[in-house]
C-alpha cells in the first residue's frame, strides 16, 4: 500500500534553480560559510536543532543551580561555638560572605536561577521550539512550517532574551524567585538593574514563545498535505497546536505585566506598590493569567511526545484518537481559568471555590489521557526501545504528578499544603517526570531522524533506569517533607527534617549521573554512532517517509495522505521489511475496520 | 546526627484514648489512616480542623492509590503480555469504545466532585473564623513576626531551638520568637505585614494565610487540649515557672514558618506557637503587657519586641544590619565617606544618631552593609527609644559603656 | 506577458510586468491564496495577541477605578475632552482612508492608493503631535506625572499617581503603536511607489490595514474610559 505519489515537486516556486535532494545537515562549503549558513537559515529543521542545542544548553545551565540549591539543602544553617569559644555559622554551602544572610541570598540567587531558567528558557521552548518545529512541517507534509522568517526572528528573539536574562546572572544574580511576586521584586536589590534586566529578557523570551505559536497554528490551518483532515493529524500535531494556542493567547499578558513592573521599578509607577495604593495581588492575578496557561504550555507537548513514542512502539494504534485530541483542546481552554488555585491563601472564599471548581475540571480531562495511553498498551506489540522505557517512566512519574495534583486542587487540604515542599514535589513530577522525561523519550525517538545515526540503545537503557530511580528518590522525598512542613524557597529548616533532605540530595546526584550517561550517548552517537535507516522504528507518520536525516525540502514528492498516523494493523511501515513488521489477517470483507 | 525519620510512627499515642478511635478499626489509633498519617504529616493534627482536613487527605490519598496502582497495574501487565517477540503477528483490537471512555470520564468526575465540596466545606471552617474566638494582631517583617495581644502585650520569650524534641540544641542563626496561646479555645490571628508579603503556616495546624502590606487576614485554629507531658521551663534567673496551684506548667509547642519567599533570612522567619492551660495564659498575658525593670532590661525586651534582632545580632556577628556588640563608643565610616569619631557616638550625639538610624536609616550607611532598613518613624516611642540607647550604652553591648551609676564617675579634685 | 531580452545577447527571460503581476507566492505554500489567507490569519492571531495585551491594562484600569473612584474622576477632569475627541475623529478617519487604500490595491488604482496611504501618514503624525503638543508635556510640566514622579501640588486625592500611571501607560503603549504604525504605513507607501501591490497581490497592504484597525478601535475604547467618565 503506497503512500506517495509520484508528483515531481522540485521544479515548483522559487527553486527552480536545481534540486535539493542532499541532507539538510551538509555544509555549504567552507566553515565561515556553514556557519553562516546555518545562523541565516530559515529551514525549520536547522531552527530546531539549533533550539535543541540552545535548551539543552540551558538545560545545563538550570541543573547546574539545582545541584547548588540541593547542596545548601544538605544541612540546615546553624550558629555554632567552636573548642576555641568562636562563633560560627556552619550548613552554607556557599559561604563566600561573611553574613549568613548575604549567604542565604546566594541560595536565593540560586533557586531563582534554576526557576527562571528552567521555565523560561528551558521547559517552555524546549519540545515546541526544538523538537516541534523540526517535527510539525514534516507530520503535516509541508516544506516549511508557514512564516519560514518569522521562525528565524523568533529563533534570535529567543537568544536575545536568554542574553539578557544570562547578563542579569552574571552580574550577580536576582533573587526574585522566577515569579517575581511584588512588593519583592520591586524593592529588592534597589539600586540595580540586575532585576530589570531579568525582566526585559524574559519579556523578549515571550514574544519569541508568541511568534512560534502563531506560525504553528497557521501551520497547521494551511499546510496540512493534500489528504490529511483534521483528524488524519498524528496526535503529536494535535497537542503542539493547542499549546501554540495557549502561547498566542496567554503570553501577551505576560507581557503587558513585565512592563508594568518594570515600569514599577524604574519609575515606581505605584500599580503595584501597596504603599501608593497599588495591589500586590493584582500582579498575583495578571502573572498566573499567564503562567497557569504555561504550565500547559509546557506539558501539552510532553504528551504530544507520549502520543506518538507509545504508538510506534507498541504498534497500536491511541485508544480513543478523537477523545485525546479533543481532550488536548479542552486542556487548553480550561487552562485559561484556573489561575486563581495559586492563590488559595490570599484571596477570597467565593474565588477560592470556583477556581477550585475549575480545577477540577481540568483533571477529567488529563486523567482520560492517560486511561487512553494506558489502554493503547493493550493486544499491542511492545518493544522496550530507549523512547519506549522513557514512555513508561512518563506514564509512572505523570501519574503520581497528576493525582498530587488532587490534594493541592482541594480547598481544605491546599490550606496546609500550600508553598510547601510537597507543591515542590508536585510540580517536579508534572513538569521534570512529566515534560523533561518525555523531551528524553523523543529525544530518543526522532534522534535517528534528526541526525541520521543511531546510538547505543543499551547504554541509553541504563541512562534511563538511572534517571528514573534518581529522579523518585529526589522528588518523592519532598512530598513527605511538604506534608511534615517544610516551605518552600528556604535556605535552612529545622533539625527532624534533615534525614529526608539528605535522601533527596543524594537523588539530585543521581540524576546527574544519569544525565551525564546520556551526554556520553548522545556525543558518542554524533561522532561514531552506525547510520540510522529512514525509519528505524516503523513509524507510520509522514517524517519517517523521507530519509535520515530529511532532505532540505523534506520530501522527494509532495506527500498524499492514504492512511491514518496509526494504522499500524494494516500498514507496512515505509522503508521496512514486511518480515520485521507483520500485520495481522485482514479483516473479512465488509466488515469496516476501526 | 541522625533525626529520626521513623520517630513519627513510633510515638507514642495521646493520652487521652485517642483522636481518631470513634472511627472503628480502619481509623483507629494503630490503624491504617492514624499510620499514614504519623508518617506522613509527623505526628496527629493538633486542631479539629487539622484533622478533617487530614482525614479527607486520607480519603484522597485512597482514592489516588486506587487509580495509581490500577493504571500502572494495567500497563505492567499489558507490557509483560504484549512484548514483542521476533516473528509474533500482533493481534487486531479496538481502537475505541465508547462505553468504557465514558466510564472512565464520568467516575473520576463523580470522585472530583466529591473532592470539591468536601474540601469547600472544609476551608469554609478553616478559613473563617469564629467571631467569639481572642484575636491577636500578628504582623510579619523581614525577617521576624511579631504579636500583639488585646491587651497590648506583647511576646519577648524567644528560643534558637531548631527542634521541638531536642529544646536543649539552641544553635539557631537568629531568635525566634514564642507566641503564647490558651488551649481549647479558638485563637485567631489578625495578620497583616510591614513590607512584603508573608505567609503564616502552622503545619501542625494544617493552615496558612498570607500576610499582606495592604490588607488584613487572618488564620485562626483552636489548639487541643495539652496530652504531652512537658513542662514550661525555668525562667532566665533559673526561677521554675509554676502555675497558680504551684505546679509546673504544661505546655505543647507548634512550628510556624513563613511559607511566601520574603528574602534573605526568609528561611529563619520562624516562630513558635506555645498552647499553654487557660488559667496560666490569663497570668502570663497581663504579665506580658509590659516589659518590666531598669531601662536596660526594658530595652533588652524591646530589642526583641520590636524586631531590631532580626537584622542585628548583640554577639558580633554580621548579620543583615551591623551588630548591636560594640557600636557604642566605637568609630564608623559610613558609605557617603564621613563617619563618627569614638567619642561622637557617645552622650547625646549617639542618641541623635540613633534617632536618625531608626527614623531615617537611608541617611547613613555604615561602610560594608547595604541600604535595605525601612523607617520606624511611628513605630518608635520616646520611651522605648531610651530603653534601647540605655541597653546599647550598657556594660552588656559594649566594652566603652556609659556610665551606670555614680561610681562610675570620678570624683573631682577639690580645688 | 513574457518577452525575450536581446539586448545582452543572451536569452535572458526579461519579465516586464509589474511586481505584483509577476509575483510568486512563496515555495512552501501550494497556492497564491493559501499564503494570503495563511498571512491573514497569521495576523488575526497577531491581533489577537494585542486585544489580550491592551486587556491587561483595561483590567488594571477597572480594578482601581473600582477601589479609588474619586481618584478616577478627579483624574479624568484634569483630561480636555476637546483634544481626545479630535484625536478620535482623526484616528476613525484614517481607518477609512486605510480600507479605501486596500481597495485601490484591489482595483489597481496605484494614485489614490498612494494619496491614501499618506493621508493615514499624515493622521497618525496629527494624532501624536496633539497628544505629545497638548496633552503629554503640559501634563508632564505641571507635575501630572505617573508613580514617585508626581509633583502636581494641587491633587485632591491621594491616589492620582496611579491614575497618571494607567493613563501614561495605557496611551503610551497606544501610542508607540500608531508610531509602529507610521513606520509600517511608511513602507507600505515605498513599495506602492514601486508598484508593488495589484489585484494580484496586495497581503501586505491587507494585513497592515487590519493593524491599524486595532490600533483604532483600542483608542475607541480607551477615549471613553479615560475622557468621559462621570
Amino acid at each position: 500500500m503506497t503512500t506517495i505519489d509520484t508528483r515531481d515537486i522540485g521544479g515548483h516556486g522559487g527553486h527552480a534553480d536545481g534540486h535539493h535532494e542532499g541532507s539538510y545537515l551538509q555544509p555549504k562549503g567552507g566553515l565561515i560559510a556553514t556557519v553562516w549558513d546555518w545562523m541565516t537559515t530559515i529551514d525549520h529543521k536547522k531552527i530546531g536543532v539549533m533550539y535543541l542545542f540552545a535548551t539543552l544548553f540551558m538545560f545545563f545551565l538550570g541543573g547546574m543551580a539545582a545541584l547548588a540549591v540541593r547542596l545548601e539543602l544538605w544541612a540546615p544553617v546553624r550558629q555554632i561555638t567552636d573548642a576555641a569559644g568562636a562563633v560560627k555559622v556552619t550548613g552554607q554551602a556557599f559561604a563566600w560572605y561573611d553574613s549568613f544572610g548575604q549567604n542565604n541570598d546566594l541560595y536565593n540567587r540560586f533557586f531563582t536561577l534554576h526557576g527562571a531558567i528552567m521555565v523560561f528558557m528551558f521547559i517552555i521552548p524546549s519540545i515546541p521550539a526544538a523538537l516541534g518545529n523540526f517535527l510539525l512541517p514534516l507530520m503535516v507534509g509541508a516544506k516549511d512550517v508557514a512564516f519560514p522568517r518569522l521562525n528565524l526572528l523568533s529563533w534570535y528573539v529567543y537568544v536575545t532574551g536568554s542574553i539578557f536574562a544570562v547578563a542579569a546572572i552574571i552580574a550577580g544574580g536576582v533573587d526574585t524567585g522566577w515569579t517575581f511576586y511584588t512588593p519583592y521584586s520591586t524593592t529588592s536589590d534597589a539600586g540595580h538593574w540586575r532585576v530589570v534586566f531579568m525582566v526585559l529578557g524574559v519579556f523578549i523570551l515571550g514574544f519569541s514563545s508568541i511568534l512560534t505559536g502563531l506560525n504553528f497554528v497557521v501551520t497547521v490551518h494551511k499546510l496540512r498535505a493534500p489528504g490529511m483532515g483534521w483528524f488524519d493529524m498524528p496526535l503529536f500535531v494535535w497537542a503542539i497546536y493547542s499549546s501554540a494556542v495557549i502561547q498566542v493567547l496567554a503570553t501577551p499578558v505576560l507581557a503587558i505585566t513585565l512592563v508594568l513592573l518594570m515600569f514599577e521599578r524604574i519609575f515606581n509607577v505605584g500599580v503595584f506598590d501597596p504603599r501608593m495604593g497599588g495591589d500586590p495581588v493584582l500582579f498575583q492575578h495578571f502573572f498566573w493569567f499567564y503562567s497557569h496557561p504555561a504550565v500547559y504550555i509546557m506539558i501539552l507537548p510532553g504528551m504530544a511526545i507520549i502520543n506518538e513514542t507509545i504508538a510506534v512502539h507498541a504498534r497500536k494504534k491511541i485508544f480513543g484518537y478523537r477523545a485525546v485530541a479533543f481532550s488536548s483542546l479542552s486542556i487548553a481552554a480550561i487552562s485559561f481559568l484556573v489561575w486563581g488555585h495559586h492563590m488559595f491563601t490570599s484571596q477570597g472564599e467565593i474565588a477560592s471555590a470556583i477556581f477550585s471548581a475549575l480545577t477540577f475540571l481540568v483533571a477529567i480531562p488529563t486523567a482520560v489521557k492517560m486511561f487512553n495511553w494506558t489502554t493503547t498498551l493493550y493486544k499491542g506489540s511492545i518493544r522496550f526501545t530507549t523512547p519506549m522505557l522513557y514512555s513508561l517512566a512518563f506514564l509512572f512519574l505523570f501519574a503520581i504528578g497528576g493525582l498530587t495534583g488532587l490534594p493541592l486542587g482541594t480547598l481544605a487540604t491546599d490550606l496546609h499544603l500550600h508553598d510547601s515542599y510537597f507543591v515542590v514535589a508536585h510540580f517536579h513530577y508534572v513538569m521534570m517526570g512529566g515534560t523533561v522525561i518525555a523531551y528524553l523519550a523523543g529525544l530518543h525517538h526522532w534522534w535517528p531522524k534528526i541526525f541520521g545515526k543511531m546510538y547505543s540503545t543499551f547504554w541509553a537503557n541504563v541512562g534511563c533506569i538511572i534517571v528514573f530511580i534518581g529522579f523518585n528518590v529526589t522528588f518523592f522525598t519532598q512530598f513527605i517533607l511538604g506534608t511534615r512542613g517544610m516551605p518552600r524557597r528556604y535556605a535552612s529548616y529545622i533539625d527532624d527534617l534533615q534525614f529526608l533532605h539528605q535522601i533527596s540530595t543524594v537523588g539530585s546526584w543521581l540524576l546527574l549521573l544519569g544525565f551525564l550517561v546520556h551526554l556520553f550517548v548522545f556525543v558518542h552517537s554524533l561522532i561514531a554512532g552506525p547510520k540510522a535507516g529512514a525509519n528505524p522504528w516503523g513509524g507510520l507518520s509522514l517524517e519517517w517517509e523521507t530519509d535520515s536525516p530529511p532532505i532540505e525540502h523534506n520530501f522527494h514528492h509532495e506527500p498524499i495522505v492514504k492512511h491514518g498516523p496509526y494504522d499500524y494493523d494494516d500498514v507496512v511501515p515505509p522503508h521496512c521489511d514486511p518480515k520485521d513488521y507483520p500485520l495481522p489477517a485482514p479483516l473479512p470483507e465488509g466488515h469496516k475496520g476501526h | 546526627m541522625t533525626p529520626d525519620f521513623m520517630t513519627p510512627l513510633l510515638a507514642s499515642a495521646p493520652a487521652d484514648g485517642g483522636l481518631l478511635s470513634r472511627g472503628g478499626l480502619f481509623l483507629a489509633e494503630g490503624g491504617l489512616m492514624d499510620t499514614w498519617t504519623r508518617f506522613n504529616f509527623g505526628g496527629i493534627g493538633a486542631s479539629k480542623f487539622a484533622r478533617d482536613a487530614d482525614h479527607l487527605f486520607f480519603w484522597i490519598y485512597l482514592i489516588s492509590a486506587f487509580f495509581f496502582v490500577l493504571l500502572m497495574g494495567m500497563t505492567a501487565w499489558f507490557s509483560f503480555k504484549y512484548r514483542w517477540k521476533p516473528g509474533k503477528v500482533p493481534e487486531r483490537s479496538a481502537s475505541h469504545n465508547t462505553y468504557l471512555e465514558l466510564a472512565w470520564s464520568v467516575i473520576p468526575t463523580m470522585l472530583l466532585v466529591w473532592m470539591f465540596f468536601k474540601g469547600f466545606w472544609g476551608y469554609v471552617d478553616g478559613v473563617i473564623s469564629p467571631a467569639q474566638g481572642l484575636t491577636i494582631d500578628v504582623i510579619g517583617k523581614q525577617w521576624s513576626w511579631n504579636a500583639v495581644y488585646p491587651n497590648g502585650a506583647v511576646s519577648s520569650e524567644s528560643t534558637r531551638a531548631r527542634s521541638l524534641n531536642n529544646p536543649g540544641s539552641e544553635n539557631g542563626v537568629q531568635d525566634t520568637p514564642i507566641f503564647y496561646v490558651p488551649e481549647a479555645t479558638p485563637v485567631t490571628l489578625r495578620l497583616s505585614s510591614e513590607d512584603v508579603i508573608h505567609s503564616f503556616w502552622v503545619p501542625d495546624m494544617r493552615t496558612k494565610f498570607d500576610a499582606f502590606p495592604n490588607r488584613y487576614t487572618s488564620v485562626w485554629f483552636e489548639g487541643e487540649r495539652i496530652t504531652g507531658d512537658k513542662t514550661l521551663p525555668p525562667d532566665k534567673k533559673g526561677n521554675p515557672t509554676l502555675g497558680k496551684d504551684g505546679k509546673p506548667v504544661p505546655y505543647t509547642d507548634h512550628w510556624v514558618f513563613c511559607a511566601e519567599y520574603c528574602g534573605s533570612n526568609h528561611s529563619e522567619m520562624m516562630a513558635i506557637i506555645r498552647v499553654v492551660p487557660r488559667e496560666y495564659f490569663k497570668h502570663w498575658m497581663e504579665d506580658a503587657a509590659t516589659p518590666k525593670g531598669t531601662l536596660v532590661e526594658r530595652g533588652q525586651a524591646y530589642y526583641k519586641i520590636k524586631g531590631c534582632n532580626a537584622c542585628h545580632s548583640i554577639d558580633g556577628t554580621k548579620a543583615i544590619g551591623p551588630t548591636w556588640k560594640n557600636l557604642y563608643g566605637y568609630e564608623v565610616n559610613f558609605t557617603d565617606g564621613t563617619g563618627m569619631t569614638a567619642a561622637e557616638r557617645t552622650g547625646a550625639t549617639f542618641a541623635e544618631y540613633f534617632k536618625t538610624s531608626v527614623f531615617n536609616p537611608g541617611a547613613k550607611i555604615v561602610q560594608g552593609y547595604p541600604n535595605q532598613m525601612q523607617s520606624y518613624l511611628g513605630r518608635l516611642s520616646d520611651e522605648e527609644m531610651r530603653c534601647l540607647i540605655a541597653y546599647m550604652s550598657s556594660p552588656l553591648l559594649t566594652d566603652r559603656p556609659a556610665p551606670q551609676s555614680v561610681d562610675d564617675v570620678p570624683e573631682n579634685e577639690k580645688k | 506577458m513574457t518577452t525575450i531580452d536581446t539586448r545582452h545577447g543572451g536569452g535572458e527571460v526579461l519579465d516586464d510586468r509589474p511586481y505584483h503581476e509577476k509575483y510568486k507566492h512563496a515555495a512552501h505554500f501550494r497556492t497564491a491564496e493559501a499564503e494570503f489567507d495563511a498571512c491573514k490569519l497569521g495576523m488575526w492571531l497577531f491581533l489577537a495577541t494585542e486585544i489580550l495585551t491592551f486587556s491587561g491594562m483595561f483590567v488594571a484600569y477597572g480594578i482601581f477605578r473600582m477601589m479609588y473612584p474619586q481618584a478616577w474622576a478627579n483624574g479624568s477632569h484634569y483630561l480636555d475632552p476637546f483634544w481626545g475627541g479630535l484625536n478620535t475623529v482623526i484616528l476613525l478617519y484614517s481607518s477609512f482612508t486605510i480600507a479605501m487604500a486596500i481597495h485601490n490595491a484591489q482595483k489597481n488604482q496605484q494614485f489614490w492608493l498612494k494619496v491614501n496611504l499618506i493621508q493615514t501618514i499624515v493622521c497618525a503624525i496629527a494624532f501624536i503631535v496633539i497628544k505629545l503638543a497638548f496633552e503629554y508635556i503640559p501634563k508632564w510640566s505641571a507635575g501630572k506625572r505617573p508613580g514617585s514622579l508626581f509633583t502636581y501640588p494641587f491633587a485632591e486625592n491621594p491616589y492620582e499617581p496611579i491614575w497618571w500611571g494607567v493613563y501614561y501607560g495605557a496611551t503610551g503603549i497606544h501610542a508607540l503603536h500608531v508610531l509602529t504604525g507610521v513606520v509600517l504605513i511608511g513602507w507600505l507607501l515605498i513599495r506602492a511607489q514601486k508598484k508593488h501591490f495589484g489585484p494580484t497581490h496586495y497581503t501586505a497592504v491587507e494585513i497592515v490595514g487590519l493593524f491599524w484597525h486595532i490600533v483604532d478601535i483600542v483608542w475607541i475604547f480607551l477615549f471613553p474610559l479615560l475622557y468621559l467618565i462621570d
